[in-house]
């Protein structure tokens, strides 16, 4: 597969927004196993929130005319192909990181992103990805990059010099206005990712995925983090009350709603 | 060991949940900082004294990362508990794990879950509060915030979720869910037997053949938690299950389970609430 975006800047000049998708593959946690201190799955798919990310670029992409590049770190093309199938453009893989130091990452998936698509001014995730909950890449490759980065983007809307994001909030649904170049983080839409068709899958099929090595991006691997993977004990210490009467049930509950944090 | 924090928060009483985790580590706190909204911008000349470590609720994660690459600290995200001798454990995997770190030698910026077992108790004391001032972002602008009422309010992105099930026996019961959502802020779910039922539209079922949904906070009323409905919530990070049935599937997965009638226990709750209001 080619790479047509590295002629170059000629985002000036484009009349589209080129775009940039980060997809993870993450195991089905529904699935997932403990072995002792590791986990296991059989399953693995496309992140979520990473789907609808994918969704909406490819709706960007047929509005405008920009080109799609989407990028995944680690060893698996599966899910590259699904989206060269569904309209993408250009893929790569990228070297592993460590996969709980969030930074090194977040800077490895923006160096690979100027590196292969220098004219993206989109760049598009999902909010989190179901393994690590953390929701930290989209805030850090926008830190790194000093571009603006919104949260929680339900729908996007091209504009002249950005886009128009709709994202909930507590009770409203809130209107924004942002510029390009910038990070935005995707949670589940009006529409859900698209199946490709067999044109497509044929393409995906003869595409080979290139493989960007730490070292090609500037990048060297760092000393962990971490010190270990565990399984959390047996289930959540579960809380079961069996109140006196519906009084005494409610304000059980509330208590327990405001311990955690919520506001009763 | 670092041996200094610096607490970051939007409120005192985030604040004093970060005190709770800093003492959980042994540290002395050096600082307290407030920051207001709508600025989101970091000062460019921001920084931190050598060996410092930043605590910040995981909510102001933006903050978090700005700060960890313009003082070059590593990056700790979602901290759900730590140990003295400097262990950080971070739920992964659907919350059926953890990743634990050590805390690093040269400082760090580490973001907290202010739930559980950060910040319920606090006495922890800690220097008076200044003020963070950041720059509003002129590159983003809000154009319009429209209040959306509870019934309206999409399931997406909901950061709590109210569900009935069959155990609420009528529709017009349905309205005690719409009530608890709207007082709670949150969106209204049904389970496949009550859409299937007519009772509900599609948009608001959550499972197998719904919606996937990972609010804050998911409250099952009624709902006895068949493996279709569980796959589609159980990553939620708050489940509170009312149902009558003690062996109902879904207590296995809650949090807080309440063995009663959610027909009685839900117009008590929302009148608490609402007194409270």
């Amino acid at each position: 597969m080619g790479l047509p975006l590295a002629q170059g800047r000629l985002h000036c000049y484009c009349k589209g927004m080129n775009i940039v998708v980060f997809i993870k593959t993450v195991p089905d946690n529904t699935r997932l196993r403990w072995e002792g201190n590791t986990p296991t799955s059989t399953e693995w798919m496309m992140n979520p929130l990473d789907e609808y990310a994918l969704e909406a670029a490819l709706q960007l992409k047929g509005t405008t005319g920009g080109t799609l590049t989407v990028i995944s770190m680690g060893t698996r093309p599966d899910h590259l192909k699904k989206a060269i199938a569904l309209g993408a453009d250009a893929a790569a893989l990228v070297e592993p990181t460590d996969a709980y130091n969030p930074i090194q990452r977040a800077t490895a998936l923006a160096k690979a992103a100027l590196h292969i698509a220098p004219t993206a001014t989109v760049w598009l995730c999902g909010q989190h990805a179901l393994d690590t909950m953390a929701g930290v890449t989209p805030a850090l490759m926008a830190a790194l990059q000093q571009w603006p980065c919104i949260t929680g983007v339900q729908t996007l809307t091209p504009q002249p010099n950005g886009l128009q994001l709709k994202t909930p909030g507590t009770g409203c649904m809130v209107t924004q206005q942002i510029q390009t170049p910038c990070v935005l983080a995707c949670i589940k839409g009006p529409t859900e990712l698209r199946t490709p068709g067999i044109k497509g899958v044929m393409a995906a099929n003869r595409a080979t995925i290139p493989t960007l090595a730490l070292a090609s991006l500037g990048l060297q691997p760092e000393e962990p983090l971490t010190v270990n993977l565990l399984p959390r004990p047996a289930r959540r210490a579960g809380q079961v009350v069996m109140p006196a009467n519906a009084q005494d049930g409610a304000q059980q509950l509330a208590a327990y709603l405001k311990q955690e944090g919520f506001a009763v | 060991m670092t041996a200094t924090a610096w607490l970051i928060g939007a409120s005192v009483p985030e604040l004093a949940g970060l005190a709770a985790l800093a003492n959980a580590l042994g540290l002395d706190i050096t600082k307290a900082l407030l920051h207001t909204q709508p600025g989101s911008l970091l000062p460019a000349d921001w920084s931190v004294p050598p060996n410092t470590l930043l605590l910040l609720p995981h909510a102001w994660v933006g903050l978090a990362a700005q700060m960890a690459i313009v003082c070059q600290l590593p990056l700790v995200p979602n901290v759900e508990s730590a140990t003295p001798d400097g262990q950080l454990a971070c739920p992964v995997y659907g919350e059926t794990g953890y990743v634990r770190y050590t805390l690093p030698a040269k400082g760090a910026v580490i973001t907290c879950r202010l739930t559980g077992n950060i910040g319920a108790e606090n006495t922890v004391a800690m220097p008076d509060a200044t003020a963070l001032t950041l720059t509003e972002d002129a590159r983003v602008q809000v154009i319009q915030t429209e209040p959306v009422t509870a019934a309206g309010l999409p399931l997406d992105g909901a950061q709590v979720i109210v569900t009935g099930g069959r155990g609420l026996k009528d529709p017009a019961n349905f309205i005690l869910i719409e009530q608890l959502a709207q007082a709670l802020h949150g969106a209204v779910g049904a389970t496949r037997a009550v859409v299937d039922a007519g009772w509900r539209p599609h948009h608001e079922q959550v499972g197998q053949t719904g919606k996937t949904v990972i609010p804050r906070l998911y409250i099952a009323a009624g709902v006895s938690g068949a493996i279709q409905h569980l796959v589609g919530m159980q990553n939620s990070q708050r489940i509170v299950a009312i149902n009558p049935d003690a062996d109902a599937p879904i207590h296995k997965v809650a949090d807080f389970s309440i063995i009663a009638d959610a027909q009685e226990i839900l117009p008590a709750l929302i009148g608490l609430i609402k007194s409270t209001h």
